[in-house]
Order: structure tokens, then sequence, then C-alpha cells
């Protein structure tokens, strides 16, 4: 009985609403008429109100055409989909105090939900006719669904979305990894493995378009070169002793060819004091060297199998690229058109010894690339990079490259910082030296700013352990000074005053070094 | 599709930040007070809009673009169950107009003039008036506004009423906070 209720309950609501659609229909057709200067449909009863009905009648005693390639269920299933849909949506519609098929407490999202699922009648009626014209006609509006916001938002978004998600992943397995201290080794290596692949994606989605040629070679040497932090938290000090252990090796290696080789090698080379501090701390000058390459140099592999490494960096520094030539031989050469020079390695042996030299201390990935061919071509074993440490000087030779100190005229604040294309060598820096990474402004690249002067006092003392090589020392060998004055208050001295002249001095002995 | 959907859900929030249920009685009772086209006027005119282009209806009827199309999406539909998308068409353009008519001007809500307690109900038809009126609103734009193109409807959607939609998002739940007037 309740059953009968509640069917005439929606049979009540149901069948007025389809008398209500087809009286809004001659309503729709007599204001037309109206708005077009036209009578409308005025025959069938009174004013022409029962012409839905005639109309209706007509169609329903019409034979009914079914296209025969089309897919039959979707074909029936559409008309009937749509009309469900809509009609579903009154029961929570209220007419009245307590006219209400349901009150449901979520009625508007209910409404909402039916609404648009309306939309699969659509696509199904487009779909199952198998004709052009209704495909189009279901395909035009819903196309921002389907393929432009594919293309234009989720696109980017999703890819956006998947790189910081895989990171904070690689985060979280880097945390639980470093709680749970797994001892097993093939838990470590599933681990490893995954971590490694994941952040291999991620790497490449960021530069897939420049590695889209370089995919395959790349893609073993990320994956590989992003496992590495993640084992050095668990073998520290057998990697290091490795390291250190091949790098001793391969410099007595480069020394022997050097001496066979008609090119001046170092032994021949005027010994100066500089060459002579090369020695002792051979580890420095291979990180401050890998540090340069990363930021300034690159390696070449031409189709012949001709591989080079060439250094750019400008005119000033003409001391620092004939340290290099000192010790690896090679040619400097004026860059047309720039005030830059070029140091360009290109015979074999000098060439292996400073690629045996820089291996497992490149960082950078496009360099970590560039650097795989070529040990893949002279059968190196291409080392990958530890976790850099505040006792690296690779970062100074990376500042060499890349960095520059700039004094800000209006408040006289010193900032130090490194300009980058992607922030994935820089953000290391900011745990280890302070700092932080800015998104340049006027292009699309990564700063990595240090002003706190506690950081940069503590960078100074950096630099003084692993000295620069580049002019940019004396800008560094200046920032004490520039302290010494600032703490007097000269940069805000009135003007003629002796402190101003002071600082004017300052000012004019720092642009001299101006890069 | 999502377009607009993204602007009638963003104008139906906003309806329900300011009453503080998704209950469609709720809702209308709500509005005793005021009916919610006086202050949100602005999200009346979003869900308007929007609600064309859901129904489907001119000036964003692409679906069934007669002069470009043959009929549109059921041009291969015949006789009775072409009955059934006319008749599906026309009952969501009542629903959404009765739906407009419930959310912004008061549904069954009348002046005190007419309540009574006979056996008349004038509930019902009170809001079959509004429905009307939303109707009429609705044909009305058919006669006189022409069909727009594809990407300008996307180009309006997404570039212009959807900020919109979103900054009153914002507006409207702060002003209501702000007077200490906000719905639990």
């Amino acid at each position: 009985m309740t059953i009968l209720f509640n069917f005439l309950e929606v049979l009540v609501v149901l069948v007025p609403m389809l008398l209500v659609v087809a009286f809004v229909t001659i309503v729709e057709r007599k204001m037309l008429a109206a708005a077009q200067r036209r009578v409308g449909p005025n025959i069938v009863g009174v004013y022409g109100v029962l012409q839905p009905f005639a109309d209706a009648l007509k169609l329903v005693v019409k034979e009914v055409i079914v296209p025969a390639n089309s897919n039959k269920v979707l074909f029936y299933l559409a008309p009937i989909a749509t009309l469900i849909f809509s009609l579903l949506g009154w029961g929570v519609i209220p007419f009245g105090e307590g006219l209400v098929i349901f009150d449901f407490s979520l009625g508007l999202l209910y409404t909402l939900a039916l609404s648009s699922l309306g939309i699969y009648g659509v696509l199904f009626a487009g779909w199952s006719g198998n004709s052009k014209y209704a495909f189009l006609g279901s395909k035009w509006p819903n196309e921002d669904s389907n393929d432009l916001l594919q293309q234009t938002i989720s696109g980017k978004f999703t890819y956006k979305l998947l790189g910081t998600l895989i990171v904070s992943c690689i985060r979280c397995a880097i945390k639980v990894k470093i709680l749970l201290t797994v001892n097993n080794p093939q838990v470590t290596k599933a681990f490893n493995s995954w971590v490694g692949t994941s952040e291999a994606i991620r790497l490449l989605s960021k530069n897939i378009q420049n590695l889209n040629s370089l995919l395959f070679s790349s893609l073993r040497t990320l994956s590989l070169m992003h496992t590495w932090p993640l084992m050095i938290e668990k073998y520290p000090t057998s990697i290091l002793n490795l390291n250190t252990k091949l790098g001793f090796k391969q410099y007595g290696i480069s020394t022997l060819t050097n001496n066979k080789n008609q090119d001046p090698p170092c032994q021949l080379a005027p010994v100066s004091s500089e060459i002579r501090a090369l020695r002792t701390r051979r580890g420095e000058w291979n990180q401050w060297l890998a540090g340069l390459i990363d930021g300034d140099g690159s390696f070449y592999l031409t189709k012949k199998g001709y591989a080079s490494l060439e250094i750019t960096m400008d005119l000033r520094d003409e001391h620092a690229l004939q340290i290099i030539k000192n010790v690896y031989g090679g040619s400097i050469k004026l860059v047309s058109n720039a005030n830059a020079l070029r140091y360009c390695l290109r015979h074999k042996s000098g060439f292996l010894s400073l690629v045996n030299d820089v291996n497992g201390n490149i960082r950078n990935s496009y360099r970590l690339v560039q650097l795989n061919k070529i040990c893949v071509k002279y059968n190196i074993p291409l080392i990958y990079p530890s976790k850099l440490s505040f006792d690296n000087a690779w970062l100074a030779g990376f500042f060499d490259a890349d960095g520059s100190i700039t004094i800000n005229t209006t408040n006289g604040q010193l900032a130090i910082h490194i300009s980058q294309n992607t922030a994935e060598l820089l953000e290391p820096l900011t745990s280890l030296y302070g700092g932080s990474v800015y998104i340049n402004r006027s292009g699309p690249s990564f700063k990595w700013y240090i002003t706190k002067r506690e950081d940069i006092l503590n960078i100074i003392k950096y630099f003084k352990k692993y000295p620069s090589r580049s002019e940019k020392k004396q800008r560094l060998h200046l920032i004490p000074k520039c302290y010494e004055l600032q703490n007097l208050g000269a940069h805000k001295a009135a003007e003629g005053s002796y402190l101003n002249k002071s600082w004017q001095l300052f000012i004019a002995k720092w642009l001299k070094y101006e890069n | 599709m999502i377009s607009y959907e993204l602007i009638l859900s963003t104008a139906v929030i906003i309806v329900v930040l300011l009453s503080g249920t998704f209950n469609l009685t709720a809702i209308i009772e709500n509005q005793i007070a005021i009916w919610y086209i006086v202050p949100l006027l602005p999200v009346f005119i979003l869900f308007f809009i929007s609600i064309l282009a859901e129904t489907s209806r001119t000036p964003f009827d692409l679906q069934e673009a007669e002069s470009e199309l043959v009929a549109g999406f059921f041009t291969e539909h015949s006789a009775i169950i072409f009955v059934f998308f006319f008749l599906a068409e026309y009952c969501s353009i009542v629903l959404m107009s009765s739906l407009s008519a419930i959310l912004f001007t008061g549904g069954w809500l009348m002046p005190e003039l007419f309540v009574n307690d006979t056996i008349i109900n004038l509930q019902a038809i009170i809001l079959g008036l509004k429905t009307c009126f939303f109707i009429f609103l609705f044909v009305h734009s058919r006669a006189t506004l022409p069909r727009i193109r594809y990407d300008q409807l996307i180009i309006v959607m997404w570039t212009q009423l959807l900020p919109i939609a979103i900054a009153l998002t914002i507006l409207v739940p702060s002003v209501l906070v702000a007077f200490n007037i906000a719905p639990l």
C-alpha cells in the first residue's frame, strides 16, 4: 500500500510536469512568433494551446527509424537517460511547506549532480547515431571537458602536480628510511630503485624538451644519480673512501700519460706556487674545477667521436683559465663579439685526465649527461656526485662561473648571488650556506641569494679556505671593508663628510671590479 | 561543459554559504527576511547565464546549432524517442527555472496578504508563477540573443565569469564574517 502511495506521489508530480513541458513549448513558440511579428500556431484549440499535443501525437504515430550502423542499445538509452535524469531532479523540489517528495538534506548537491549527469545522454546520442552531424553536435559543447581542457589546464597542471607529488614521495621515503634504518640489503635496493626511478621521471618531466634526444642515456644517468644521496646516507664512509682512493689512482694515471704526451704537461710548466698548492690539495682543485664546469663549461662529443671541453669565462678571468691550461694543456681563444675568453681542451690525454679529475664532482644534471656520453666512449666508469657538504670547493668553482656580488646603491645592502636555469643545484646550497632561492623576475631562471651578514661572513670564511680563482675574488676581499664602513654608517653619511668621502672611494674601487 | 558547470556550482555554493544549508526547504525558509536576489544580484546573473548554458539554450545552444549541424546531437533520432529528448530538454528548463525561483526569489514565500488557512494552497501557485517568470526569461533570451561561437563561450566562461564567481565566493563569506552574521 505504501509503495502504491509513493508511486502515486511521484505520479502526482511527474504528470503535471510533463503537461507543463507541453505548455512551455507553446509558450515559447508564441513568444518567438510575437518577437518576430508573426501569429504563431493558432489553429489547434483555443489560441493554439493544443498545438503541442497535436505535435506529440504526430511524433508518437510516426515510424521509428534506427540507423543500420548505430549502436542500438545506446541509441535507445540516450533519450531515456536524458529524460530520467531531468525528471529525477523534481524529487527534491519543494512546491510548498512540506509538499516535497523527498526533503533531502543535500538537495542542492543532488540537483547539481543530476544536471551534470544529463551530459551523458547527449554524448550517448551523439556517438551512437554513427552520424557526423550528431557526433559534432555532442562534441562541440563538451570539447573543453574532453580535449581542450586536457591540453590547456590539466596537461600542465598535472605535470606540476605530479612533480611535487613525486618530490614529496621521495622526501617521505627518505624519512621513512631514516626512521627504519633498514639493514636488509634487498629492502634498501628496492627503496633506492623506486626513489631513483621516480626522481628520474620528475627530472625528465622537468627537462623533457631538452632531454628528448638524450632520453635513453640520460634516463639511466639520472636514475642512478639520484639514488646516490640515499646510498650515501647508508654507507657514507665506505663511499667517501672509495672516492678518494679512485681520485688518487686516477691522478697517478693522468700524470703518467701526461709525461708521455708531447703537450706541455703540468710537470714541465713553470711550477708556480699555485700549482704547488694544487698538488697538495688535489681534491680541492678537482672540486673547484667541477664547480666551474657545472657553471660555465660544457663537454662535447661530435658525431666523429671527437670529444672536447669548453669553458667560457669573462675576459678578466684569464688568470683562472691560464691555471687550467697549465694543468691540462689546451688553448685559450678570444670569443668574437663578446668580452669573453673560451678555453678549449681537445687533445686526448689532457682531456682524459681532466675527466678523471672532475668525475664524481660534477653535479649539474645537463653536464652529467654530457659527461656520461664521454665516459661511455672512453670506457670510464661514471662516478655520481656525493651529497654536497660545507667543506667542498665545488661552490667556489660554481661561484666563479655563475655567481656575482652586488651592493645595492640605495640602501647599501650587500648580496652574493648565483643564477641558474634550474633550482636543482641551488636548493642544496640554502641548507649549507644559508640564503634562499628566488625565481628571477626578468627571465625563467632561479637565483640563490644571500643577504644576511652572518651568512656572508660565513661564506667569506669558506672562500678563505677554498679560494675563488676568478676576478670575483677582488670583490670578496672588499666585503670586510664594506662591512667596516657600514658599521661606521658611512653609506648613510651626509654629503661632504669624510665618512661619505671614504664610502665614495670604496664604491669607486668596488665598481672597478665590475663584472 | 565543465566551464559553465563550474560557474553554476560556484553560484550555488555562494547561496549555500549565505544560507548555511544544502536543503532546499531550509534555503527557502531562510529567505523570509529577504529574497536572495537582492543581496546576491550579481550571483544571480552568473547563475542565470550558467543555467542557460546548462540547459543548452540560446545563446549557448551549440549542441543543436541548427544552421551549422542538421539538428545537433539528435539528428538520427525520430518519432517517439525524439519526443523523449524534447521532453527532457524542456523538463530541465522548467527544473532550472524553478530552482532559480527557489534559490533566489524565495520559492513559495509570498507576501503576508496572501497567506491563508483555507484549503486553497497558494504556495505551489506562487512557486509556479515565479517559475513562469524565469521561463519567460529563458524564452526571451532565445528570441533576442544570437548564438555565440564556441571559442567565445569558452573565453567568456573561463576568463571573465569564472574569476568573478571566484571573487564573489571570497567576498560573500568575508562580508558575513565581518558583520558576524555567518550561518553556523
